[in-house]
Order: C-alpha cells, then structure tokens, then sequence
C-alpha cells in the first residue's frame, strides 16, 4: 500500500442514482478534492451490489467490498453507481455492506434523462431490443418510487439529493453542498467548472413525438410531483417538461 | 390475411387484452376464442406485438390501417388481441387510444411475487451460476396499480376490466361469464368444457419422469391441455423478500383500492 493509505473499509459515501443525470462529472469533481478518494479499481461505478439479485450477500463479500475502498488519514472514500436506486434490492445491501455511508442523488428531468439514456443503453445492453431499451429507460425516471425504496431503509438526514440542471447553472455553491454534507473542507475550488458541465449528448438524443411525450408524461408526471414532496429540495420549475405537475 | 364469407370490412378491434405478462392472459384469450362469438386475428398470432416498434419511430395512419387489417368484422361477433406487454410500456397507452378508443380492455393480473418467483425460477434455469442478470424488470413489470393508473388517463375506467387470474382459476366458469357479459357477447351461458381446471396428472407426470425441463414441460402441458400449468416457483432468501415487499407492498394496496374485487385473501403474499 502507497504511503498515507493506512485503511480499507466501508465506503464513507456512495452515490446511488441516476444514470445519465451528470454523475460522472460531478464525481469527478469529488475526486479533486485532496480529501475525497474513489475506490481502487479506478472506476467511478463498482456495480457490486448487481450479482445479488441472483445470490445472497455474505460477509466475505462484504469484506471484499470494503478493500476497493483505501483511504488515509483524514480522507474519505466512495463510488457512484447509478443503478443502485434503479434495483430494488440494493438499498438495504448498501445498509448492511456501508451502515455509516451518506448517499448521494443526482437527478435530471426524467424526460431529458430518457432522451439521453436511450442511446446510451442501446449502444451497450445486452438486450439490443429497442423496447427492452426504452421500457428500461422509461422505468428508471420513477424517481419517486426509488427515492421511496431508499427512504425506507435509509436515514433521510442521510441522503444528499442534488439536482443535475442547479448544479450546472450554479457548480459552486452545488459543490460546496455536496463537500460540506461529506464532511469535507467545503473551501476547496474546483477550477473545472468554467469549462466541464457533464456530458449531455445533445446531438444523439432519442428523437420524441406527441404520442411519446403523452407516454412519458402519463408515466412521469405522478412521480414528479410525489418526487417534489419527498424532495422539496428540488426545484421543478428546472424541468420545463414538468411545467404543469402539481408538487403533491 | 384473407376475408371468410361474411366478413369484408376491417376496423378496430372491440377488445384488447393489454396485461399483465405472464399472468394467464395467453390462457384466457384461448378460453374466449372458443367461444363462437369471439374471434381472433390470426389462429396462430393471438398475441400481435403490435405496439413494440413504435418506440422507436412515430406510428403513421398506414400502422393505425395495418392494425386494423388483423380484425375482419363478422356481424354478430367481437373480435381481438391480447399483449401482455402493452400495459407496462410507457409509449402503448396513447397508442390504444388512437387504434380503438372505444375498445374494451382487458387486465389479468396475479399474485406479484409468485410471478415474480416463478420468472426468476425460469431465469436461473437459462443462465450459468456465475452469471449475472438482473430481476429489476420484472418486479417493475408489476406494479400494476401504476400501470392501471397510465391507462386510465387514456381511457375511461369503465372500458377496463381487471380479472384476477388466481379467481379466474378457482372460479373459471363465473369469471369466465362476466368477461362475456363485459365484452357484450349474446350468450353468456356458453363455456368451452376445457375451461374447468383440472390436475396435470398422467402427462405432467410422464413429462417429469422423462426429465424435461421444467419451462418446456410447462409449455407443452399447456399446449396439450390449453390451461395454464401450475409453475414451479423459486425460493427467495428473506433479505430479497423484505426488498420485494418494500417495491410492491404499496402499489398492491393501491391496486385493491382501484379493484374492489380484487381478492387479496387469494394472494398470501399480501393478505
């Protein structure tokens, strides 16, 4: 072990949703603060908690978890993997594997993040059906209904909810959030953010026609207004497919 | 598809089955074409996928024309389809609306964990140990309340019945007639004979002893016997349970409060 790594353990955070919602960027901001390490391998998502819809978790999985995670004196560590909120069994395996760990939440407006997603799953599913594809994206904008499975099982006091548009139209005070509810010197500048704002794809976005949107909306809009409840953190008026929803 | 004597128009179907997968829909579309006054598109495509496709491209008038081509229209007849997919994808919705908005529709749904276990059971039986696939489909593909909740926004929830496919197996007869009733077919007395449940018995047996897998032998048991055969679910460990509960406890409650018929007594998972 390098000098000043003296520790492996539970990951201090882990950062739970949402795919295509800018948590690589903002992980990678996290990461350029002197006191914030990722885990081992390098990789921002570990996807450690996916083999468990099929197996039990055991305590020498556990340990094994607890070993990507390095960290020396004053520092604390964590990883981002988006789909952790998505499958419904992860939220109490992270309580057990990480009991002290704080979650982070990065969400987007559900019909942008479905634009964005499904190009995204298409190029890498093992499922190349389109409809698998976007049944899949579909689902994962129930954010409300995540937030929910994860409420039930973690403290609320312990969950950071960030909101992907705030955080690129205000990066510093976003940041300064995100490192103050980590513990960490919430001073520390990030020099990235005049110029790095996540990657949105614009241009390969999923092309939406009226009887999409009126699919997605039917879908979407009860959950954005129990999300506005649950998170009255979040400001809905960012997501203008959302105009109209009710918070409530 | 070529028109028989008495039929030369197409239009909309007066029914689709829209869910939910894996819930015996397949077996009750099976049981109402049967009946003389019931009719399908296709003997062998009772199930059309129609929708699937349009989430990737916009659905033209010539799509609405190409849907409406699977229904010939007999006087005296209702005709249509049963998908059970078209329920959980977000874009069918408004698609069924503009296809048939004044279609009747049909649910079938069942006890969510079973299905859930028996799919899982099927899953592990496809795939080696070491693999990894995920089961965060199928328990989304169970949230009925939310799904019920999409479809009313499109249709009136006096054009939907729910049926309860543990109901529809102990009762098949009762539940049977009131699908007929809903569906406005003349005679609802008439029931086809293999409508009433019935052991697997010898053949399940034979196709045990033979070694054949369990999901082909349940396919040709139903084929053979044209009812659902009793599936042979997977134990979950209480970790996994706990975590289904928590995803689907809650929409179950709302679906009873949607269905009053609904008998949660039939679902022990969720008495």
């Amino acid at each position: 072990m390098p000098p000043g790594e003296t520790t492996t353990g539970p990951p201090d955070f882990v950062g739970v949703g949402t795919q295509r919602s800018g948590t690589t960027w903002w992980f990678e901001t996290l990461l350029d603060h002197p006191q914030i390490r990722g885990p081992r391998t390098g990789r921002k998502e570990q996807h450690f908690f996916d083999q468990f819809a099929t197996r039990e978790l055991t305590d020498p999985r556990i340990a094994r978890y607890h070993k990507q995670f390095p960290r020396g004196p004053g520092q604390i560590a964590g990883e981002w993997t988006p789909r952790y909120m998505h499958d419904f069994w992860v939220p109490p395996l992270i309580r057990r594997a990480a009991p002290d760990a704080k979650l982070l939440i990065m969400f987007r407006d559900p019909i942008e993040r479905y634009r964005s997603g499904v190009p995204h799953r298409a190029s890498r599913s093992a499922d190349p059906r389109m409809e698998a594809v976007c049944a899949d994206a579909a689902e994962r904008g129930r954010y409300a209904t995540q937030l929910k499975r994860v409420l039930a099982v973690h403290d609320r006091e312990r969950i950071l909810i960030l909101q992907y548009e705030r955080c690129v139209a205000e990066p510093a005070t976003e940041y300064r959030r995100t490192l103050a509810f980590l513990g960490v010197d919430p001073d520390h500048r990030n020099e990235t953010f005049d110029t790095a704002r996540g990657t949105t794809q614009a241009a390969s976005k999923h092309e939406l026609w009226p009887d999409l949107i009126d699919g997605l909306r039917a879908t979407l809009e009860p959950e954005v207004a129990e999300l506005g409840t649950l998170a009255p953190e979040l400001d809905i008026s960012l997501w203008p497919n959302f105009g109209g929803v009710r918070v409530g | 598809m070529s028109a028989e004597p008495g039929e030369s128009e197409t239009g909309p179907p007066d029914f689709i089955g829209v869910g939910a997968v894996a819930a015996g829909g397949g077996w009750w579309l099976r049981m109402l074409l049967a009946h003389p006054e019931v009719r399908g598109p296709d003997a062998r495509r009772r199930g059309l996928e129609f929708f699937s496709s349009f989430c990737a491209r916009e659905m033209t008038d010539a799509d609405v024309a190409a849907y409406h081509a699977h229904f010939p229209r007999r006087p005296g007849t209702v005709t249509g389809e049963w998908t059970g997919r078209y329920m959980c994808d977000a874009w069918t919705p408004p698609l069924l609306r503009r296809v048939a908005p004044d279609a009747r529709l049909l649910v079938m749904v069942a006890d969510p964990i079973e299905r859930y276990r028996a799919i899982y059971a099927d899953r592990v039986a496809t795939h080696s140990e070491d693999e990894i696939f995920f089961m965060t489909d199928v328990a989304d593909r169970r949230r009925h309340a939310a799904q019920l909740d999409r479809l009313h926004r499109f249709f009136d929830p006096a054009q939907i019945l729910v049926l309860q496919y543990e109901r529809c197996r102990a009762d098949p007869v009762a539940e049977y007639r009131r699908t007929l009733a809903f569906l406005g077919v003349r005679d609802t007395a008439f029931h086809p004979r293999r409508l009433k449940p019935a052991a697997e018995g010898r053949k399940s047996a034979v196709l045990r002893r033979l070694g054949v897998p369990e999901r082909l032998r349940r396919k040709a048991l139903e084929r053979m016997t044209a009812r659902p055969a009793d599936t042979q679910a997977a134990a979950l460990w209480p970790e996994l349970e706990a975590a289904l509960h928590t995803a689907l406890d809650d929409d179950v409650r709302r679906l009873a409060g949607m269905v009053p018929e609904l008998d949660l007594e039939r679902w022990p998972n969720f008495a």
